[in-house]
């Protein structure tokens, strides 16, 4: 009893008994204690106590929990030849359903691999750059409406507070944007440009792959490219100390030669050069600039720049928005008081923007993927349960020579799993194929499958394991189930499985008519999008973006006097300069009032830059009053037009004298446009003034509007003589209905995916009923030839056999139209302008899914409906 | 013919447990090869060794009798089987033939 008053620390002894085997447990448990009693009497019990749970520890090992564990005595390498060569057999025996199963799971897991990348790497926007979650875009907002931009911010802001509050942000980055014509000797390229703050390396840790990361930005006419304008001017990207020539915006046609001091590696996407896809090539910097005319960032009256800023660690950002607020309210003039300036994380930034937008589409397509993967699995289960008659012996058979139910589990498993990896390998396969055209679709990259990544393929196969694993668990706890005298005399019904099969059935009608109406939906908007009468005439009309910048009053004349000699090509109906074009974007926003009302009730605008032929050219009519100018009106500096929305909330008409807040000139309105969709259709109109190109002087694009006809040669013509007015620029241009179709970017992408998933569905489901249909059929071969004997005719057989799949299908519009209804109205609240729902929308899913299951169960049984009865009652 | 091997480990513990002859058990193989070769080995690891002889029917096993001592746990006493015995006359024959292809060790010519 004595020496039993010192016990060895229970802990080790409970954690020994917990992975100790049984059996081992008593023989090990008695040498520790041994050994245990004697270093107690030998070292003492401290120690002792310490020995014991050392040894305990370094029991733990595989030697000894492994240990009849693994059963690899009782399924030897034989069991597992044969269980590969009876998956085999039974799949060769019913090679149609062995197809149905592969292709499913081929298309559903090829499917999903491709929108898995396109999450994931919409996911990893910004993502790259140096300490994300630390950068926050400075993002304005109004307690009365919207801001013009929400990502622009006032320009000194982010210096003002980085100043006093040195232990809240430690840096920031902002910039303006500009469109400059880049040369080298006869190249000339319009490359977007950013200038912007010297931190950009630093700050947002952007790869370099030559030259001075620190210092890069060091004399006036230093300028950083990315790595693909080394290679369009040099190709090659060592260019460092090379020069490259930009075009000034002086109006006197000046050049300017710039050192390249540093080259940017490829940047992965991000909302800082890639802001609103603006993918910037060239940085320059505002300090320093000395060629474009920018005002001072430091000034409270040079207006908004996009900006960055990045918090200490640790700092809050509510902190740091106080801070802001504070800066806002102390130092910034009176006028921009009334803006309230928050700080938006850069690393969900992109999801968030335009209301979660990107987001959403995500969650779309995520969604359409895995509803793919669900039909694969019911097809999966539905067939393997309808075919397990044909099982039904191997199963009898090996319970009858001593196979346990677990084991029968295991091996219908290892088939299912067997089967979506060899699925999941073709489907690497479809996806190496399919890769260029599902690019193009999603509108990015998708990788080589050589470029994959272990981590993503590891994942991916987890997801077909787990697929695989779903997929069989059904039919392998229902098939092991069985009795074994029952099942090997082939006695045992599938009747309870029948009931699941036809409920996994119309889920699978559900999901399949739901997204078809739904992708009908987004075809229509996309299309309304696209043909709604926008106001005005889209219809050929080229614009150029690469006018020179020569903004002066020269320049003006200059461009004028070019703008005649294109008119004087055969096809061009009119051309017009402007800043610019109906495709959303513009340039300035101003605050206008009638003359005589308070300054505080004036109306935010855009004010668009034109000269008198953009009206004519886009074939807008007009309201009221002139464009600017026409033969008998001749254009004053004080003339301004409005739309009809910008006459209606400044209740002005023409003649009447208008204001811009902060400017001294009185404007006169000359006339009143009548109101077109200048910005995309999930945004209403908004009122809008225009003035003179002459009067401003800037504009950036010729809108050429051209005869109908031979587009090309068209396009060939007016190239030919840009080269002969404008040989020093180049000539870029687009159409604008193309420029129209990039507004709606996320829809098209959306449209096409779910197009495709709307194909892929349909043919993952027809197979799948196919599969069922013929097992049916093969079923009641019998029972079809005893009725034929009986008189019943071709026709009432073909009835007999689709009545249950008219069942399932009017079930499945019954919920599926519906639901398919409420998504589809939810997604069309984000627009402004959209389309009216059509009941047609609705049944042309219905009626397609009903048509094809019928013209496949009539195909299907018609062979069996027609052939003589004597064969089929001999049918085994 | 034999195919199995035995390693250098495994060899010291069946060796042991037919030189312990009725009183092989884990403790006892760790104590006899700390006693006579004055080496240190794992109780954990001459127990993984014990059972895996076992597994290739070279040892059996069977639990001995109770005792006051061990907190009343019985031992598991390991003894040697005719398989055991002959993979061991085996190796040492096999290693007899080698060494007397070595000059140095070859006790005649000595």
């Amino acid at each position: 009893m004595q020496r039993h008053s010192v016990q060895p620390p229970a802990i080790a002894l409970r954690f020994l008994r917990w992975f100790c085997p049984p059996a081992l447990s008593e023989g090990i448990e008695g040498d520790l204690l041994e050994q245990f009693e004697e270093d107690c009497a030998n070292v003492g019990h401290r120690i002792a106590r310490r020995r014991f749970t050392w040894q305990v520890l370094r029991f733990f090992r595989p030697g000894i929990l492994l240990r009849n564990k693994l059963s690899y005595t009782l399924t030897p390498a034989s069991m597992i030849k044969n269980y590969g060569k009876v998956m085999l057999r039974a799949m060769w025996k019913q090679k149609t359903h062995s197809a149905i199963h592969i292709l499913g799971l081929t298309i559903g897991l090829a499917f999903a691999l491709m929108i898995g990348i396109f999450v994931h790497q919409e996911l990893r926007v910004n993502a790259s750059l140096h300490d994300v979650d630390r950068l926050y875009m400075a993002e304005t907002s109004m307690a009365d409406g919207t801001f013009w931009r929400p990502f622009l911010s006032p320009a000194p802001l982010p210096s003002a507070v980085t100043e006093q509050y040195p232990l809240l942000f430690e840096g920031y980055y902002r910039f303006w944007d500009k469109m400059i014509t880049v040369s080298r000797e006869d190249q000339h390229f319009r490359l977007q440009g950013q200038i912007g703050d010297s931190t950009l390396v630093s700050l947002l840790g952007l790869p370099v792959l030559h030259g001075d990361a620190v210092n890069a930005f060091r004399d006036t006419r230093s300028i950083v490219i990315a790595k693909a304008t080394a290679l369009r001017f040099f190709n090659r990207t060592d260019v460092v100390g090379e020069t490259l020539t930009l075009s000034g915006e002086s109006g006197d046609n000046k050049r300017y030669d710039y050192t390249i001091t540093a080259v940017l590696d490829d940047l992965p996407r991000n909302s800082v050069t890639d802001l609103v896809d603006m993918d910037a090539q060239i940085f320059l910097s505002v300090q320093k600039n000395d060629v474009y005319k920018l005002n001072d960032p430091e000034k409270w009256e040079s207006g908004v720049m996009v900006s960055y800023l990045r918090l200490r660690s640790g700092a809050m950002r509510t902190d740091a928005e106080k801070a802001i607020a504070n800066v806002m309210q102390t130092q910034a003039p009176e006028d921009l008081r009334k803006l309230t300036v928050t700080l938006n994380p850069l690393r969900t930034y992109y999801l968030e923007a335009d209301d979660g937008r990107v987001k959403k589409l995500l969650y779309t397509v995520s969604a359409i993927a895995v509803f793919i993967l669900v039909l694969a699995v019911i097809n999966f289960i539905n067939i393997t349960i309808g075919s397990a008659l044909g099982r039904l012996r191997e199963i009898g058979v090996r319970k009858a020579v001593g196979g346990r139910r677990g084991q029968l589990i295991a091996q219908f498993l290892a088939e299912s799993s067997a089967l979506s990896v060899g699925a999941f390998l073709l489907a690497l396969g479809v996806y190496a194929l399919a890769r260029p055209y599902a690019g193009d679709i999603l509108g990015i990259l998708l990788p080589a499958v050589s470029d994959l990544g272990i981590v993503f393929i590891g994942v991916m196969l987890l997801i077909t394991l787990t697929v695989g694993v779903l997929a069989g668990a059904y039919p392998a706890f229902l098939l092991s189930s069985y009795n074994a005298v029952e099942s090997l005399r082939n006695k045992a019904s599938s009747g309870k499985a029948g009931g699941l099969s036809r409920s996994l059935v119309v889920v699978q009608f559900i999901l399949a008519m739901g997204v078809f109406a739904f992708s009908i939906v987004i075809t229509r908007q996309v299309a309304f999008f696209l043909q709604k009468d926008l106001g005005y005439d889209k219809d050929y009309v080229l614009t150029i973006s690469s006018v020179p910048r020569r903004w002066s009053e020269e320049g003006v004349r200059s461009i004028e006097a070019a703008r005649q000699e294109f008119l004087s090509l055969p096809m061009v109906k009119d051309i017009s300069l402007s800043w610019e074009i109906p495709a959303g974007n513009y340039g300035n926003q101003v605050q206008c009032y009638r003359q005589g009302v308070d300054e505080d009730k004036a109306v935010d605008m855009p004010l668009l830059m034109t000269d008198e032929h953009f009206a004519d050219t886009y074939g807008i009519p007009m309201k009221e009053g002139v464009f600017l100018a026409d033969e008998q009106h001749a254009w004053h500096l004080g003339d301004m037009v409005i739309n009809e929305s910008a006459g209606k909330a400044l209740s002005v008409n023409v003649g009447d004298k208008v204001r811009i807040k902060n400017d001294t000139v009185v404007f006169t309105v000359a006339g009143i446009i009548q109101d077109f969709h200048f910005f995309s259709l999930r945004e209403n109109v908004k009122p809008m003034a225009f003035l003179h190109t002459r009067g401003t002087k800037a504009f950036r694009h010729f809108s050429v509007k051209l005869e109908a006809g031979n587009m090309a040669g068209a396009v060939a013509a007016v190239e030919a003589k840009w080269r002969q007015v404008f040989p020093d620029d180049p000539f870029v241009y687009t159409f604008m209905d193309q420029e129209l179709a990039r507004l709606y970017k996320n829809e098209m992408r959306l449209k096409k995916a779910s197009g495709v998933a709307t194909g892929l569905m349909l043919v993952i489901v027809f197979t799948g009923v196919f599969g069922m249909v013929s097992l049916a059929v093969s079923k009641r071969t019998k029972e079809m030839g005893i009725r034929k004997v009986l008189g019943a005719s071709v026709d009432s057989i073909i009835v007999l056999m689709s009545k249950p799949y008219l069942i399932l299908i009017g079930l499945a519009c019954a919920v599926a139209t519906p639901l398919a209804y409420y998504f589809s109205a939810q997604w069309l609240q984000a627009f402004a302008f959209r389309v009216p729902l059509a009941w047609w929308w609705f049944v042309v899913p219905v009626v397609a899914v009903l048509g094809l299951t019928l013209l496949l169960v009539a195909a299907r049984s018609m062979r069996t409906a027609l052939a003589n009865p004597t064969r089929a009652l001999r049918y085994e | 013919m034999s195919k199995e091997y035995l390693g250098e480990f495994e060899e010291l513990v069946l060796t042991m447990v037919g030189v312990l002859g009725e009183e092989a058990y884990g403790n006892a193989v760790v104590t006899a090869i700390k006693d006579r070769l004055g080496r240190d080995s794992n109780l954990s690891a001459v127990h993984v060794t014990l059972y895996r002889l076992e597994d290739k029917g070279l040892v059996r096993s069977t639990m001995g009798g109770v005792t006051n001592a061990r907190g009343g746990r019985r031992k598991r006493i390991f003894t040697i089987t005719n398989a055991g015995l002959s993979m061991l006359r085996t190796m040492k024959e096999a290693r007899m033939d080698l060494w007397k292809l070595i000059p140095q060790l070859d006790i005649t010519t000595a």
